[in-house]
């Protein structure tokens, strides 16, 4: 608690500083820009055309069509182009750092979130007892303020390419994941980008913990840990009331970071977001909210078309995921889906149109897509599919403000506002409109054609990839080589060597080691995981293709059985590494010989 | 296996088609009706008027108003809808298995009425089902009672102001023999049978201290002072509860002496244990069974697939049922639970039930454990009318249930299940050809993340107690 409230003195202290010495200086803080020319879509006023938007110290200084520039204002001539409000994503994980996992056990946050090793955090699961539960992914004091990483000059490259200049960024991981804030996707230190923190407390109604985790490791379980959580801060404010009324004659209530955590949310003063994309988990979060009168945002919310009326009166706010559910890669036979996974692939652009129908006040997140780009391009489906455009452009610039209590800084192109702003090529939704300019926090910045998204080897983001630095080179792993001449035969010892590989298993990245052996189409050699060592017990190469069986034994002497397939393209290796009956995505790449 | 699968897939959407208003009401005539309470009628007829059943009785008894639907089952036979008092089915999870007692978790909470199998049940004539936690610990989570409505909201599904019941689960799955420990992981407490007792012990304790605490709360209240509410506690409550009669407790177990075991546990606390769950050896113990007032839910012919499971017998529930206890069967099985009327035939083999009584074993025994015979489980006047019509008699290998009906709506009926079939085929064959004709770019996304990073599921046993790992969908 104390180090938590000393950070936050610290960061309000710094955007103190910085608003007073960028009215006092102007150097690089007072730096101005005319956009001039170009079609000014104001999202809460009138479209101007041929406006110009005067930008300084930071925030838009006068915006117009009869604006004059001033002398020392550099030029952006927007002739031809559109300018919008630099876009809001409501909610993402931009800028944490990928090692940050929930605190570790001994409780607190600070004890072991920052640098943590997944795989030492399995072994210190495993070596708890499950009767001694540890905090971790429980702790709702845990902020994102204490989770983001350096910010370097491509930090955020790729949202910014994408027209992003704001975003809600939450911890990943947790059943309380932990409190969010809202950041300027600019190349300011972490501190300099915060506009507001703690926004919300994230938390999530998963399946829990899981086995070798403590409780709670269920999906109900988790539903009955949250209710305690939100009983028990009722009964510390219940007695902290009491004390802080007549404390004469009063034992002391003890002090606890987590229920006080929690204050302002079952005060209806914080908002809830939890993250539920079916039905029936939006209906799950629903019914916690109400029955602790929280202020609930649903995040995700893949499948609110089917009940947009209800959730307008409950009146819950949506921040709407932009990930459409996708047909599975390489499904063989179409007709093995099912008519219900058809229906909810085909149906789920339709609800914005259906939300914005009803009335529920909402947003865009790019939920889980792993290319910022690819948030425009669904949100033109959501258009196609019955959302007015206005609405859809105003769903991730002022609504996603108002969502957050910012409509007066940001969201709009407005005299005063941050000058936060993009210039396109055209109209946003349009197919080929490509970002050409973009501001934040008056800070220009130049969109490159290179740092237009790439596609990603594998699919899932590899190490580094997607949200954290180096989003202009997504996946941090070279993009998918065209098959070098080794890949052609596997007759050269293709697979021979040893391989770093990244496992995205389904409770978080993996690394390990494999060390092989090629002798013709036959692979012998191990595996080297962090909780044991697995020699492989079959092994074969075809083409490049390679397919191997091992048998982990664990520390305590247990043995498993698992396998790995995937295809070597030149250095490069990608597939499914099987372990206790489930398949997860790997990537890797050899090691250099030294 | 793909063709079963597909054809039950194709039938998801249609029980919201196949509602008929319950103003109405609704005569079926000519049936043979198996009442489950007071015998069998030859030229039958049901009158049901607001999903309630208003009249039974012989065709020339029963008078239905001018504008009731009249349903002509000649040749057709009648019973009432089954109950499962054992089924995890239509549930997002199964075990909160990281403690020993999860008396606070609700299965209530993670009811997913998506689930096919509640479908595939319905077309075989179950009605409602008794959602039970898991086994995995020695006091499991409180458990749900759902009527099959396809298609209904879980709002709808759920009983209203259903008795409250829990599960506890006594032998080798609550102490783990069977379970497959993961690398590096220490054994939850406990691992013997001794210890399951002493966790249900403990947690009865407890219960009783939680108990004291709030008594003292209202005393003092009553004295005229204003002191801070105790804190409250979801598992303690729960364990009050059962301690003060609210939650009925339904007990996995297996062995004769762990069964009076944990009936001599709860008779030092007062409590009365409503269900034994599984029971195999419950016909070793039966008079004590009897004594307690406990009933035995079965499972008729399932032996031999574990060590505590070698007693079993297939007399058991007829052994059980001459000694005056309540007998019903369980599924404990989405395969069993849709073909139930099968086990119960079974019980006429061994042990020379009667056909009342081994329907009763399905309908009305189950109702009474879940303490729902007032409302239904038999063919009575002021029931619920959840009713099958059988082609044939229900016994017969040759007889399936062609129409389900709950509270007088029509939730399953095989005509119009088939005919409705080459709609559902066409519709999901246009999806597969828009999707082809728009292919779109493969979107990269971020795995969903996690909470802890390990690499397993989360430990599941099947309703035996094998180790089984649950790849959610």
């Amino acid at each position: 608690m104390k180090r938590n409230s000393l950070l936050r003195l610290a960061c309000a202290a710094v955007l103190t500083v910085a608003a007073i010495l960028s009215v006092r200086t102007g150097s690089a803080q007072g730096e101005a820009f005319a956009i001039k020319g170009g079609t000014v879509v104001t999202v809460t006023g009138a479209t101007i055309q041929k406006g110009t938007i005067v930008v300084r110290n930071g925030l838009i200084q006068a915006v117009g069509a009869d604006v004059p520039i001033p002398g020392d204002a550099r030029v952006v001539d927007a002739t031809g182009m559109t300018v919008y409000p630099g876009l809001i994503d409501a909610h993402t994980t931009y800028g944490v750092r990928q090692d940050a996992a929930p605190a570790g056990g001994g409780g607190g946050r600070g004890g072991g979130a920052p640098g943590a090793d997944p795989s030492q955090f399995i072994l210190a699961q495993l070596a708890a007892q499950s009767a001694q539960p540890s905090g971790a992914g429980l702790l709702p004091e845990v902020s994102v303020v204490d989770q983001l990483q350096p910010v370097t000059e491509t930090s955020f490259e790729t949202q910014r390419a994408a027209g992003f200049t704001t975003a809600l960024t939450a911890p990943r991981t947790g059943v309380f994941q932990g409190q969010s804030a809202i950041i300027n996707l600019g190349t300011d230190a972490a501190e300099k980008l915060i506009l507001k923190a703690p926004v919300t407390l994230n938390a999530t109604l998963g399946s829990g913990r899981g086995f070798g985790g403590s409780y709670p490791g269920s999906p109900m379980g988790v539903i009955a840990f949250l209710r305690q959580s939100f009983l028990d801060a009722q009964h510390y404010r219940e007695e902290w009331s009491r004390y802080n009324k007549n404390p004469r004659g009063m034992q002391r209530p003890q002090v606890n970071k987590s229920l006080a955590a929690l204050q302002p949310v079952i005060n209806g003063e914080m908002p809830l977001v939890i993250t539920a994309n079916s039905q029936r988990e939006i209906e799950r979060a629903v019914a916690l909210a109400d029955e602790f009168k929280l202020k609930l945002y649903v995040s995700g919310a893949t499948q609110s078309y089917m009940n947009a009326d209800w959730l307008k009166s409950k009146s819950v706010t949506v921040l709407l995921s932009l990930s459409y559910p996708q047909k599975p890669a390489g499904l063989e036979d179409p007709e093995s889906e099912s008519l219900r996974t058809l229906r909810e692939r085909a149906d789920a652009p339709k609800a914005a149109a259906a939300l914005q129908k009803a009335g529920v006040r909402f947003a865009f997140t790019s939920g889980t897509l792993a290319r910022p780009a690819d948030f425009i391009a669904n949100a033109a489906r959501a258009i196609e599919a019955g959302l007015p455009k206005d609405e859809a452009l105003k769903a991730m610039t002022i609504y996603p403000a108002q969502i957050f209590g910012l409509a007066e800084q940001l969201g709009s192109i407005e005299k005063g506002k941050i000058a936060n702003l993009i210039v396109t090529s055209g109209d946003i939704f349009a197919k080929d409109t490509k970002v050409k300019h973009v501001f934040v926090d008056g800070k220009y910045f130049e969109v490159k054609a290179e740092a237009a998204p790439q596609q990603r080897p594998g699919g899932f983001g590899g190490p580094g990839g997607g949200r954290g630095p180096g989003g202009g080179r997504p996946g941090g792993a070279p993009p998918s080589a065209p098959p070098s001449d080794a890949a052609v035969s596997s007759g050269a010892g293709l697979a021979a060597g040893s391989w770093t590989l990244t496992v995205a298993s389904p409770r978080g990245e993996m690394k390990l080691t494999a060390n092989l052996q090629q002798n013709g189409e036959a692979i012998t050699g191990e595996l080297n995981l962090q909780f044991g060592s697995a020699p492989i017990t079959k092994g074969s190469i075809k083409g490049n293709e390679i397919e191997l069986e091992y048998t982990l034994t664990t520390p305590n002497g247990q043995t498993m059985n698992g396998t790995l397939k995937g295809k070597i393209e030149g250095a490069s290796i990608s597939g499914q590494m099987g372990m206790m009956g489930r398949n997860s995505e790997f990537t890797g790449s050899k090691t250099p010989k030294e | 296996m793909k063709r079963t699968i597909l054809f039950f897939l194709l039938t998801l959407a249609f029980g919201a088609l196949a509602l008929a208003q319950n103003n109405e009401e609704i005569l079926i005539k000519n049936a043979t009706v198996m009442t489950a309470s007071h015998g069998t009628i030859e030229g039958g007829a049901i009158l049901i008027r607001n999903g309630k059943i208003a009249a039974v009785g012989k065709v020339a008894d029963v008078k239905a108003g001018a504008n009731a639907k009249v349903i002509d089952a000649t040749g057709m036979y009648v019973t009432p809808g089954f109950v499962d008092s054992h089924s995890h089915s239509g549930l997002d999870g199964t075990n909160e298995g990281t403690l020993s007692n999860t008396g606070m978790v609700r299965m209530g909470d993670v009811i997913n009425p998506l689930d096919p199998n509640l479908y595939q049940r319905l077309a075989g004539g179950m009605t409602l089902i008794h959602q039970l936690h898991g086994s995995a610990n020695a006091i499991g989570g409180q458990n749900s009672m759902i009527k099959l409505k396809w298609g209904r909201p879980v709002s709808e599904m759920l009983i209203p102001d259903a008795p409250r019941t829990i599960k506890f689960a006594l032998g080798e799955n609550p102490k783990r023999s069977n379970g497959l420990a993961l690398p590096g992981a220490a054994r939850r407490f406990p691992a013997t049978r001794m210890g399951v007792e002493e966790v249900i012990r403990e947690s009865f304790t407890q219960g009783r201290e939680y108990l004291a605490k709030w008594d003292e709360y209202e005393l003092a209240k009553k004295r005229g002072e204003d002191p801070l509410p105790p804190r409250r506690d979801l598992k303690l409550e729960a364990m009050a509860d059962i301690l003060k009669g609210k939650i009925d407790i339904h007990s996995h177990c297996y062995r004769a002496d762990e069964i009076v075991m944990l009936l001599r546990l709860c008779e030092e606390f007062g409590v009365k244990v409503r269900t034994l769950q599984h029971t195999l050896e419950g016909y070793k113990v039966a008079p004590e069974i009897a004594k307690h007032g406990a009933s035995a839910s079965i499972l008729p012919d399932w032996w031999g697939y574990k060590m505590e499971a070698y007693d079993a017998i297939p007399y058991n529930a007829a052994i059980m049922t001459r000694r005056g206890i309540v007998v019903s069967i369980h599924s404990d099985s989405a395969d069993y639970g849709r073909r139930f009327y099968m086990e119960a035939a079974k019980v006429m083999k061994y042990g020379d039930l009667t056909e009342e009584e081994a329907l009763r074993l399905i309908t009305l025994n189950p109702a009474i454990q879940m303490r729902l015979d007032k409302r239904l489980g038999s063919i009575d006047v002021g029931k619920d009318a959840d009713l099958v019509l059988f082609n044939g008699h229900p016994f017969s290998v040759y007889s399936r249930p062609e129409v389900t009906m709950i509270e007088g709506v029509v939730y399953f009926d095989r005509k119009k299940d088939l005919e409705n079939r080459a709609v559902l085929a066409k519709e999901k064959k246009e999806l597969i050809e828009k999707e082809r004709r728009t292919p779109g770019v493969a979107q990269p996304t971020t795995p969903p993340q996690p909470v802890i990073p390990t690499w397993a599921e989360e430990e599941e046993l099947d309703p035996h107690g094998a180790p089984v790992r649950k790849i959610r969908q």
